[in-house]
């Protein structure tokens, strides 16, 4: 695959330190990152050096210090909370550890979610929402509620929720470390589906398997990127 | 191990300081509800008995003979000297004075001009008051040694006050058609003897204004001669003699024409029943606002534990016993019981200060100087905190006797309790016991005429018949069919069982309140299903997230929810019915002026011992007709009262019915209308029109009203019977006319004590009735006139009992904050527990706004749905207990919607809940994704 011009995704000089109280805890250090549409990224590191805080940064879940994110030309951490939040609906999905659902909402509830906050006023949401429920293999399980599922199909449904708007990027965090092996492997599966769809795909991961498994590898070191380039076998 | 329960009851406790202290004020709140309950009721009973000490002393009962004042020496000598030769048991003293019936003014011109329109005078010789009883303390004449000098007086502190007259400054004294102006000389304490009257006078007062000239016409009440008798024992203790001496003096003085009375017994039975009802009505009331705490406690345990769960959870798996974990609650719920019960003892006492203040507004009347004072007294109030604390501790447990049988594993893994094995046998015979038992009471209820058993037994039956039926049926079909069922129930009582549930009580009111709210309640949560269209309906029409999520939380957590709304709807329920209460009173105020005026335009009321004579009424410009009716009392027994009880006696004559009539509920046969009826009465002298209420104390069944065709026996002072036939009954009776029959009836069977001291006025056309009022009851300040239009008569009857429901409406308040301190607590929570369901919700481009909207709207949900529950099931019960039941049926009663009430109770509450979700909804808005999504568990 290759990287076009004009990458969705263009990050330079991106820094953030935690304040509590005194103790101030650098985790970025002047991070420079791009993502191309459709690509499959994969990023790795021990814990603690800074991945989450990447992943909320560059989606500009978090606010940083300095540098600057751009996402279809947009400087999104010029942009105000609202019109941030509205980009967010429309472009992206997230998908975490913890699954995140809402325990009040049935299944299918939860995935037509992000269709309604996007403001959609199509009839056929249910619809939409119920067909990538099957697709996730989850067509039976619709009217259930998350603490009536098992982890591995609760994280289906949160998957299913992150793509129902089919947004440019998706991004992963340990989506599999709640898992068992083999549940984790029916998770990337699904994944994979996805980029093959043309949708932008970041993962953060501890499996080694997983990592290798992209295109691209991108190491995580003391708030540094160290290594960026194709997976190392 | 107990070491254990107590640490970790401890660190709870300390780890969240906050949920505590809630915890503590929920409790607090329904406790100080209760002591205020005791408080209010101990200050009538304190206050009324207070009496006993001002105006009564030694005195536990009053022989009278009435004379002419040049007689009145001779006979109370007589009456004296035959007690004193009776030998009486039980009685340690006697004492002879005389009394008059005055109205004593300050003399002064223009506004500065004030009456006391209901005074008496006494002449009584010091010396012999401080050898009257035990203690010459409780006399009132420890320091009153000698009578007042010619000229002067000694006038009680209260009417100094009233009058604003002290020593030095003069007192006229009218009576009998003259006047006669004393000195101030003392301001004497209101204590016992000297407490008994207005004034002490100097000998040959009285007899001077009696012998003054006057017209024949001006016929007053003579003055009195007194024998007070002291019972053997001290101030309270005394009156238990008093039966029995009563007897004894009635027989001693059989031959005497004097009247018998028991004055301390009495007034301390009043004490006791007026304290002891205020007591019902407040506890009652204040039930509510209890019930409402007591679902706030329950709510904040809930939480609490749940929050608790996944540790416990932890616990539990590493081998603790599960009694521990009850253990610690228990302890846990100890604290919180005892603290805020010390804590619900002061504020509880606070609000009783605050009711007793309002009561005594409402209770301010130129005629009546009764005032409240608060009373505490140490075993009620132990007594209320002890219940308060009860509650709040039996409360927790119960709770978290549940709580404490969690699954572990589902603990753990933080999911719902899955559904434990029923204990089938045992449900079933528990459940058919409740359903026979329910049948049983509805049958005793039916029997016994008894509205609470009739009421509750057939909801126990079904509710019972419910844990067999939701084996066969889905548990949502069974409990909405069966709420639907009791609702029903509710409706059709009252047509259905017209004599057992005429005259509800006030507890059976409560009862039909709690049932309908939990049945509404129960509906309102089953809603779910049709909610979720309605949602799906607005969010596939592009809006309305924020809807979507305040509706799903409350709608998934039922149980919480229905907890809260049963909270709030229990407290605006009350309110909405009391106001109802109130508007159907106003209304009837209308209907009963036009019921009392007999188509005249004032009723005019004077003192009876310087009465105003329709003669000088008739001479004013203003007046077109003026008609006296004869005043009295007579002792009467009939059909359900064979005690003797003093009613009042009115004559009239022909001259009153000439442009109407009173209104009558009913009449006998054989009359073609209410005017025939009157004019019966002045031909036939054993004919008598009574009240509604005649000789009942209190409300009464059915079967002990009044009805046409009663025969009534009557006897007067001087032991004379006659038997009189009821032709008729009032409707309404606001002017305390008590009976009527004909004036010379009247005059012939109450003399020497009938007094033709009310008129019936009709202006000339155009005269503005209310002004003319005002004018006449200036211009006969020495007569002790009191003039009103008959509306402002009826209002003023009926004020006390409008401010008495205000004064419970804003007691009821105290729930109202109690129902919103749980909104609060329940939205601060559902923040903290939501935080990362927040942050994930940022994160997928929810806006601030829409978190915002969607607390602000889930609590707005919640109360809209309380008070549509409690706004139209307390009107609804309004109508029925007010309207249908016949409880009120006398007075014509009709229907009001409150509008006022329920305005504020539409808006008030719904503004409450929002003011009390603004910090919480402002503080998940302000939940930054990035942080929440971090959070663990
Ligand atoms: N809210 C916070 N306050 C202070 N330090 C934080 C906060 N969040 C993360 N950190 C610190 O920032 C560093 C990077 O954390 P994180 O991005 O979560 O690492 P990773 O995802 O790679 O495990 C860690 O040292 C962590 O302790
Ligand atoms: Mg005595």
């Amino acid at each position: 695959m290759t990287v076009s011009a004009a990458p969705l995704l263009s990050a330079r000089g991106v820094r953030k330190t935690y304040r509590s109280g005194a103790t101030e805890t650098v985790a970025l250090r002047g991070i420079d990152f791009d993502l191309g549409a459709g690509e499959l990224v994969m990023v790795m590191g021990p814990s603690g050096n800074g991945k989450t805080t990447l992943l909320n940064c560059l989606s500009g879940l978090d606010d940083i210090d300095s540098g600057t994110v751009e996402i279809d030309g947009l400087d999104i951490h010029a942009l105000s909370d609202r019109e941030r939040t509205e980009h967010r609906a429309r472009r992206m999905g997230f998908i975490f550890q913890a699954f995140n659902l809402i325990p009040v909402f049935s299944a299918v509830e939860n995935v037509e979610l992000p269709l309604l906050l996007a403001g959609e006023s199509d009839r056929n949401i249910r619809a939409r929402a119920e067909a990538l429920l099957a697709r996730v293999g989850l067509g039976h399980r619709r009217d259930h509620r998350p603490a009536e599922l098992s982890g591995g199909e609760q994280q289906r449904v949160a998957i299913a929720r992150a793509l129902v708007t089919r947004p440019a990027i998706v991004w992963a965090d340990e989506p599999t470390g709640n898992l068992d092996s083999h549940t984790a492997q029916d998770i990337l599966d699904v994944l994979h589906e996805v980029n093959a769809d043309g949708q932008a795909l970041v993962i953060v991961t501890h499996d080694r398997d997983i990592g290798a498994s992209g295109q691209r590898l991108v190491e995580v070191h003391d708030g540094r990127v160290d290594y960026d380039g194709p997976p190392r076998p | 191990m107990t070491g254990l329960a107590t640490r970790l009851a401890a660190r709870n406790i300390a780890r969240r300081p906050v949920e505590a202290a809630l915890v503590v004020i929920g409790s607090l709140l329904g406790t100080a509800v209760i002591v205020a309950a005791f408080v209010v009721g101990d200050s009538f009973d304190g206050s009324i008995r207070n009496i006993a000490r001002a105006e009564l002393g030694p005195i536990d009962e009053i022989v009278r003979v009435r004379a002419s004042a040049a007689e009145l020496g001779r006979r109370v000598g007589q009456l004296e000297d035959r007690l004193a030769h009776t030998s009486i048991a039980h009685v340690d003293g006697l004492l002879p004075a005389q009394i008059a019936g005055v109205v004593l003014s300050n003399g002064r011109r223009g506004d500065a001009a004030i009456a006391e329109p209901n005074a008496c005078v006494m002449e009584v010789e010091p010396a012999a008051v401080r050898r009257f009883g035990r203690d010459p303390d409780l006399t009132g004449f420890a320091t009153i040694r000698h009578q007042p000098d010619p000229g002067t007086l000694y006038v009680r502190d209260d009417v100094a006050r009233r009058l604003e007259v002290a020593p030095g400054d003069s007192i006229t004294i009218h009576a009998y058609g003259t006047s006669s102006t004393l000195r101030v000389a003392r301001v004497v304490p209101r204590v016992g003897v000297a407490g008994h009257c207005a004034a002490l006078v100097p000998s040959g007062t009285i007899l001077e204004l009696d012998a003054a000239p006057r017209a024949p016409t001006d016929a007053a009440l003579a003055p009195s001669g007194v024998v007070f008798v002291s019972n053997d024992g001290g101030l309270e203790d005394s009156a238990r003699y008093s039966a029995d001496v009563v007897r004894q003096l009635r027989r001693a003085t059989r031959d005497f024409d004097a009247e018998v009375q028991s004055a301390k017994a009495t007034t301390l039975d009043n004490a006791e029943r007026t304290g002891g009802n205020l007591r019902t009505l407040f506890s009652a009331i204040g039930g509510f606002s209890v019930t409402a705490g007591v679902l706030l406690l329950v709510n904040l345990v809930v939480m609490l534990a749940e929050e608790r769960k996944r540790e416990l959870g932890v616990f539990r798996a590493i081998g603790l016993r599960r009694a521990m974990v009850w253990r610690s609650f228990c302890i846990e719920g100890l604290v919180y019981a005892v603290s805020s019960a010390t804590a619900g003892l002061g504020v509880g006492i606070a609000v009783g200060q605050l009711v007793v203040a309002g009561a005594n507004r409402i209770l301010r009347d130129p005629d009546d100087p009764f005032t409240l004072s608060l009373t505490l007294r140490t075993p009620s109030l132990l007594a209320a905190a002890a219940i308060g604390a009860g509650i709040s501790a039996l409360t927790v447990a119960a709770t978290s006797g549940r709580l404490a049988r969690f699954n572990v594993i589902a603990a753990i893994r933080d999911l719902p309790d899955p559904p434990r094995p029923r204990r089938r046998r045992w449900a079933t015979v528990v459940a058919v016991f409740g359903a026979v038992m329910g049948i049983g009471a509805f049958a005793i209820g039916w029997a016994t005429a008894t509205g609470w058993l009739l009421l509750g037994g057939p909801v126990v039956t079904m509710w019972s018949l419910n844990v067999v039926l939701a084996r066969r049926f889905s548990t949502r079909l069974v409990v909405t069919t069966a709420a639907t069922l009791v609702v029903g129930w509710c409706l059709a009582v009252f047509p259905l069982f017209p004599d057992q549930m005429s005259r509800p009580s006030i507890g059976v009111f409560v009862e039909m309140g709690l049932i309908l709210v939990a049945a509404a309640v129960v509906h309102a949560t089953h809603l779910d299903r049709i909610w979720a269209r309605l949602v799906r309906h607005l969010t596939t029409r592009g809006r309305g997230v924020s809807v979507h999520l305040a509706l799903s939380s409350p709608l998934a957590r039922r149980f919480r929810t229905g907890l809260l709304l049963a909270m709030f709807s229990l407290v605006i329920f009350t309110m909405a019915f009391l106001g109802a209460f109130a508007s159907i009173l106003a209304g009837s105020a209308t209907s009963g002026a036009r019921d009392i005026s007999a188509g005249f335009d004032l009723i005019v009321d004077s003192n009876p011992s310087n009465p105003l004579s329709a003669a000088t009424l008739r001479a004013r410009p203003e007046v077109a007709e003026a008609v006296g009716l004869v005043r009295g009392s007579a002792e009467f027994t009939n059909r359900y009262q064979p005690e003797p009880t003093r009613w009042a006696m009115t004559g009239v004559d022909d001259s009153f019915i000439r442009s109407g009539a009173p209104t009558l509920l009913a009449r006998a046969r054989g009359f073609a209308g209410d005017r025939e009826v009157f004019r019966e009465l002045t031909r036939d002298p054993n004919a008598i029109v009574v009240d509604a209420e005649f000789l009942q104390s209190g409300s009464a069944p059915a079967s002990e009203q009044p009805r046409v065709g009663d025969r009534v026996a009557a006897r007067n002072r001087a032991g004379e019977r006659r038997t009189f036939r009821v032709i008729g009954v009032l409707r309404s009776d606001y002017a305390f006319h008590g009976s009527l029959v004909g004036a010379t009836t009247a005059r012939s069977f109450l003399a020497p004590a009938a007094v033709e001291n009310r008129l019936f006025v009709r202006l000339k056309p155009h005269e503005p009735a209310t002004m003319v009022a005002r004018r006449l009851s200036a211009t006969f300040v020495d007569n002790g006139v009191s003039a009103r239009t008959f509306p402002a008569l009826v209002r003023d009857r009926l004020s006390e009992t409008t401010g008495f429901i205000g004064l419970m409406q804003a007691y009821l308040g105290f729930g109202l904050v109690i129902g919103l301190a749980g909104l609060g607590v329940v939205m601060v929570r559902a923040v903290r527990e939501r935080r990362r369901q927040i942050g994930m919700l940022r994160a997928m481009g929810t806006s601030v706004r829409t978190i915002r909207a969607a607390f602000l709207l889930e609590s707005t949900f919640i109360t809209a749905q309380a008070i549509l529950i409690g706004l139209s099931l307390g009107l609804l019960t309004a109508w029925l207990v007010v309207v249908r039941s016949g409880a009120f049926s006398d007075a014509a009663v009709e229907f009001r919607v409150p509008w006022a009430t329920v305005l504020a109770l539409a808006i008030i509450p719904l503004l409450a809940a929002l003011a009390a979700t603004v910090v919480p909804a402002a503080r998940a808005a302000r939940i930054r994704p990035a942080v929440a999504l971090r959070d663990v568990g």
